[in-house]
């Protein structure tokens, strides 16, 4: 059975320019991340957590080193390449991004809408909405769904095309905690069900808790990395775990 | 507040920028465009301006003469002199004369048709076979006219050439049916045998008549034709005659000399003075009293006429059995006989046969011989069909018009032309006393090419001196007379009427100025008259008003007129002339004052156009200056700004960038203008500094009023509304998904298509007037001319204004990237490439160019369909073309914000940190 990608990232650096100075985002990173695993990135506010995703989903280049996603080089992939990269990876987002004309269905269709694909995009679209709990409202729009619905069909919408990896920049960010673990136990439940790799943004510690691997950052450096899995736990986020543990 | 003001737009240095450089183009846009219809608004008044002024500015008739069509339709209809003999004393010449403000009168009094015999010598020489004893060269004329669309082949005529000796001498034998034999052939063996020859007196009625031809053909290689010939000749040759008719008419030279400079075209001999008188004389031989008429002849008689003939040789049965048979036996025939062919062929023109009578003038010559008959024509009767064009009825010619009393039997100006059929009445006027001859004694000739230029566009009908011409007014007609024009010819009864060849004096003309009424017209120059205004027009009134309140005659104002197209069914002739749909010239008047009101019209609307697309464009541009700072604005409202000052907020600003942009304008119009050849006054381009202000004023008014009721809670909502409609279609094609962004801000989207679509509909509209130039309106030639001028500025500016649309369409799609970037950032990170996003920006684009183009030219037939009342279907070729045009325009302009997309800052818009 396929799993999800394998992503591996040395020697990354990222600088920004801003006015005058120049801000080191990511600095000579390196990590591996296990297919099918859902990894948590968590750090303070400017500790690079966006930009390293970012820079694994190819929205931004690297000034230095290189990320290889299942073996493929993503650092030295052409426009096109990068394009066809793109929609093998999904995206979601702290703001849902979706298209506010679109109908629910419409806006998890809209990333292959330029595009042909293999599959049934439609029967596909309905079945993660499904998937996410939202069947039913493929008609309803954006501005009909709460916030909590608007990310599901944000999450499925970055499912649409059979992505091996899944990209969550503060997935819960601007939801409420009750609906906030929630879409935590979806995209576990997606992580199970479907063969991806699951890559989260996030400075709240309970959603790092429900991972199963926590990295963090700091001024654009590893400053921790702990399996979660084989019972490596730092202290802070053990009563994150055993608060779900009650639950 | 001039401080958060001016902070305001030092800090958003971006926006204000653009602002500025909306307002500016603008601006410069109105002023060059406000510019360059000046432009066009002056060069066509210059135009008819320089056009306008022709020969004559009033043309008297007499009374009753003007046709209701002409009265109607305000026409003066070509060749009105033709049916026109006398009818205006000599009294009421001299009061139009003498009457304050007429600075030239002109009278013209119409004589009528002489019949002249240009000869046409034929070498036959290289046709004889000098081996043969005796031989007839056989001369087979085809004569033609109507752009060689009318053709008759005349009788053969015959010279019989032997090597036999000949006696000449006159016998009287019965073998020739009791005509006079002047030859008489000396058979080899000494037998004498009559050569009848026939009745050859000249022309009969029903045709020029020719006898048989004698010549021998001396061992010497010479050509003896008897006594009339004294030497020998080298070539032979035989002379065929072409009837020509000629036009006489009456002027006074003065008065001519002063309208056209009729003086200084005189190419050969003297002008005619006012001293020419008949002069009376006795004939040596009648001893007739005759009169000679002094004349000035044409050089270009501009008659359609040709002639050529094939000369072949006859030998054996029919030569044999000639000598001693009647000639009407003898000419049976030869008729019938084959011939050899021969390499000597013939062609001239009526041109060439004129020019040689011409030429043929003795020292005080009267190359064009008796004036006696003279004929003349009257009016063709028209029948009007629906779509307006003219059918004249034809008329039998009766031949007997032409019969000189005296000479019973010779049917002076017997043409075969004149059995084709006619629509002129016609009609013999005795010469002015019985008992006398009349010759044309010639005195000069003139080059009518060579008077006084007056401009082609205005031409005032000149019949006096060029003849009418008519062209094709459909395919089939034009390819029948093969692009070329139809001219008259020597029937006084054919539709177009020469002018007259023949000018006399009205003093030289016996009788003529003691005649009651002789006067045909009198064409009046209007003293003063300088350029197409209204005090001109005013003095020319005047005149014009005092001839008819002095003399009661039909007065027609010319000033200004400008010849137009009239459609005339020319009916088939009988020689093989089919039906022909021609454009004939009539005279349409005060055409000039016609086209100037129509230019100003024309140029308000362009104003009024160029201004509203200039307030779209900038009401775009202040309104999401607007929408951008709305939650600042909000910010402002929760801190305690009032309504008016939030508003007076957005309008200060705005203002300031109108000035700037308005003085930045003067600047660059000036040299800009030079440099796209828009005259412009320094007065016009200081007009942009008021006009961009007021147009930011404009522009801010609903922004203003919006920022002014900006809620609090602005601050929360999100840039972008989400659609109000609840039933969503589905969007599954990036076409659907371009659709349903047009309808999020339809305001937006309404404007710029607007804008568009003003530009759209003000090509169609300026296609719709300059349409009704070649219509109803004024369908001149001075209108056509002054069209093709106007449009090329006018086009400039009408596509100027839909450019501008276009840039609007522009604007309002960078507006929409910029209000939409998140957006577009998520999709581009899902996986769409740069090229789709620029497809669905593009498709925007052409969405709001179809609504606009298609508006717009929607609007644009309506109008024009009410402008000229009908819908032509050049018209619809047209508004397909601008739709398409409108399209592509709107297509490119939509790449800017296309490849401006690319540079949105995904990364930045997407990150949550």
């Amino acid at each position: 059975m396929p799993t999800g990608a394998e992503v591996v990232a040395t020697g990354l650096t990222k600088t920004f320019r801003s006015g005058g100075s120049r801000i080191v985002a990511i600095e000579d990173l390196s990590l591996t991340i296990s297919p099918g695993t859902m990894t948590a990135i968590s750090g303070p506010s400017g500790s690079g957590k966006s930009t390293l995703l970012h820079l694994i989903g190819a929205i931004e280049r690297a000034d230095a080193g290189s990320i290889t996603v299942d073996g493929r080089e993503v650092t030295s992939l052409r426009r096109r390449q990068l394009d066809a990269y793109r929609r093998t990876v999904g995206f979601v987002f702290q703001r849902y991004h979706l298209l506010p004309t679109l109908t629910a269905l419409d806006n998890v269709l809209a990333p292959v809408l330029p595009y042909r694909v293999r599959f049934d995009k439609t029967a596909r679209a309905r079945q993660l909405l499904d998937a996410v709990g939202l069947g039913g409202r493929e008609r309803a729009l954006p501005g009909q769904l709460s916030g909590g619905q608007q990310q599901r069909v944000a999450i499925a919408r970055a499912l649409i095309g059979e992505p091996r990896l899944l990209l969550a920049d503060e997935p819960t960010g601007n939801l409420d905690s009750r609906t906030g673990e929630q879409i935590l136990d979806l995209l576990v439940k997606l992580r199970d069900r479907y063969p991806v790799t699951i890559v989260i943004a996030t400075h709240e510690q309970h959603v790092a808790a429900r991972c199963d691997r926590l990295i963090r950052l700091r001024d654009g450096h590893i400053v921790d990395d702990v399996d979660l899995t084989q019972g490596g736990e730092p202290a802070d986020i053990t009563l994150g775990r055993i608060g779900r543990l009650r639950v | 507040m001039l401080r958060v003001v001016l902070a305001q737009l030092r800090q958003r240095a971006g926006r204000t920028t653009a602002l500025l450089l909306g307002v500016l183009i603008a601006t410069m846009g109105f002023t060059l465009l406000t510019g360059s219809a000046e432009t066009s608004r002056l060069q066509v008044i210059g135009e008819v301006q320089a056009n306008f002024r022709a020969a004559y500015d009033i043309l008297v008739r007499p009374p009753g003469t003007r046709l209701p069509l002409e009265q109607e339709l305000g026409l003066v209809r070509p060749n009105f002199l033709s049916g026109q003999f006398g009818g205006i004393t000599m009294d009421q010449y001299e009061q139009i004369a003498h009457l304050p403000g007429v600075e030239v009168a002109a009278p013209i009094a119409m004589i009528g048709y002489v019949t002249a015999y240009a000869p046409v010598d034929l070498d036959l020489t290289d046709a004889v076979d000098p081996s043969l004893q005796r031989q007839v060269i056989r001369i087979k004329p085809t004569w033609s006219a109507a752009t060689g669309l009318s053709v008759h082949e005349a009788k053969p005529v015959y010279v019989y050439v032997t090597r036999n000796d000949v006696l000449w001498r006159p016998t009287e034998t019965d073998a020739c049916e009791g005509t006079i034999v002047s030859a008489v052939e000396v058979q080899p063996d000494g037998e004498e045998i009559p050569l009848c020859q026939g009745d050859g007196s000249g022309p009969t009625l029903g045709e020029v008549k020719y006898g048989l031809d004698v010549v021998r053909l001396r061992p010497d290689g010479t050509f003896d034709r008897g006594p009339d010939f004294p030497h020998a000749q080298q070539r032979l040759t035989t002379r065929l005659v072409w009837p020509i008719a000629l036009l006489v008419a009456a002027i006074d030279p003065a008065a001519e000399a002063d309208l056209v400079g009729l003086d200084a075209a005189v190419t050969d001999g003297r002008y005619l003075t006012a001293d020419d008188r008949p002069i009376d004389d006795r004939d040596l031989y009648s001893s007739w009293l005759y009169t000679r008429v002094p004349v000035l002849a044409t050089t270009t008689p501009g008659l359609d006429e040709g002639l050529t003939a094939s000369i072949d040789r006859v030998v054996g049965e029919a030569v044999e059995g000639l000598p001693g048979a009647a000639w009407g036996v003898a000419r049976e025939a030869l008729d019938r006989a084959g011939g050899q062919p021969t390499d000597v062929a013939v062609e001239y023109t009526a041109t060439d046969a004129y020019r040689r009578l011409l030429a043929d003038v003795p020292g005080d010559g009267a190359p064009f011989g008796s004036m006696v008959p003279i004929v003349r024509s009257g009016e063709p009767r028209y029948a009007v069909a629906e779509d307006g064009s003219l059918t004249p009825q034809p008329i039998d010619v009766q031949p007997s018009v032409f019969v000189d009393e005296r000479q019973p039997g010779f049917v002076a100006g017997w043409s075969w032309l004149l059995a084709d059929g006619g629509f002129r009445p016609l009609q013999q006027v005795p010469p002015p006393d019985r008992a006398q001859l009349l010759y044309a004694d010639w005195v000069g000739s003139f080059d009518p090419a060579n008077l006084t230029r007056f401009s082609e566009l205005s031409a005032v009908p000149m019949e006096t001196y060029f003849s009418p011409r008519a062209t094709g007014a459909d395919d089939r007609s034009r390819e029948l007379l093969r692009d070329q024009a139809l001219g008259p010819d020597s029937n006084p009864a054919s539709y177009l009427a020469t002018p007259p060849q023949l000018l006399t004096s009205l003093y030289a003309f016996p009788g003529l100025t003691d005649a009651p009424a002789p006067l045909s017209a009198i064409r009046v120059r209007v003293a003063g008259v300088e350029g197409f205004n209204d005090l001109s027009r005013e003095k020319v009134r005047l005149v014009a008003e005092a001839i008819t309140a002095a003399t009661g005659l039909d007065v027609d104002i010319t000033l200004g007129s400008s010849p137009t197209l009239r459609t005339v069914n020319l009916p088939a002739g009988n020689y093989g002339r089919p039906e022909l749909r021609l454009a004939e010239e009539w005279s349409k008047k005060g055409t000039a004052a016609v086209i100037i009101q129509a230019i100003d019209r024309k140029s308000v609307v362009l104003f009024g156009l160029i201004l509203v697309v200039c307030v779209l464009f900038l009401g775009n541009a202040v309104s999401a200056a607007v929408r951008d700072r709305r939650r600042e604005l909000a910010v402002l409202a929760c801190l305690g700004w009032s309504r008016r000052r939030l508003a007076s907020l957005i309008v200060t600003e705005v203002v300031i960038v109108g000035l700037v942009a308005g003085v930045a304008s003067v600047g660059l119009a000036l040299p800009l203008s030079s440099l796209v050849g828009v005259r412009l006054t320094v007065q016009h381009a200081l007009l942009a500094i008021p006009v961009a202000v007021g147009l930011a004023l404009i522009a801010a008014l609903v922004p203003a009023l919006r920022a002014a009721r900006t809620h609090p809670a602005a601050a929360i909502h999100a840039a972008a509304r989400p659609p109000r409609r609840r039933r969503v279609p589905r969007r599954r094609t990036i076409a659907g998904l371009a659709r349903a962004n047009l309808w999020r801000v339809p305001g937006r989207t309404a404007l710029a298509a607007a804008a568009l679509g003003i530009g759209v509909g003000a090509v169609t509209i300026l296609c719709a007037i300059t349409w009704t130039f070649h219509g109803s309106v004024t369908g001149t030639l001075l209108g056509d001319a002054v069209s093709v001028r106007v449009r090329g500025v006018d086009i400039v500016a009408a596509v100027a204004t839909a450019l501008l649309g276009a840039a609007a369409v522009a604007d309002v799609l960078y507006l929409n990237i910029r209000d939409r970037a998140a957006e577009l950032a998520a999709l581009r990170a899902t996986g769409w490439s740069a090229a789709a996003l620029a497809r669905l920006v593009t498709y925007e684009g052409l969405g709001m160019g179809l609504i606009g183009a298609l508006t717009g030219a929607a609007a644009g037939i309506a109008l024009a369909v009410e402008f000229a009342g009908t819908a032509p279907t050049e018209l619809v070729w047209v508004t397909t073309a601008t739709v398409t045009a409108g399209l592509l325009l709107t297509g490119l302009a939509a790449l800017v914000p296309a490849l401006l997309q690319r540079r949105i800052p995904v990364s930045t818009l997407l990150a949550e940190e």
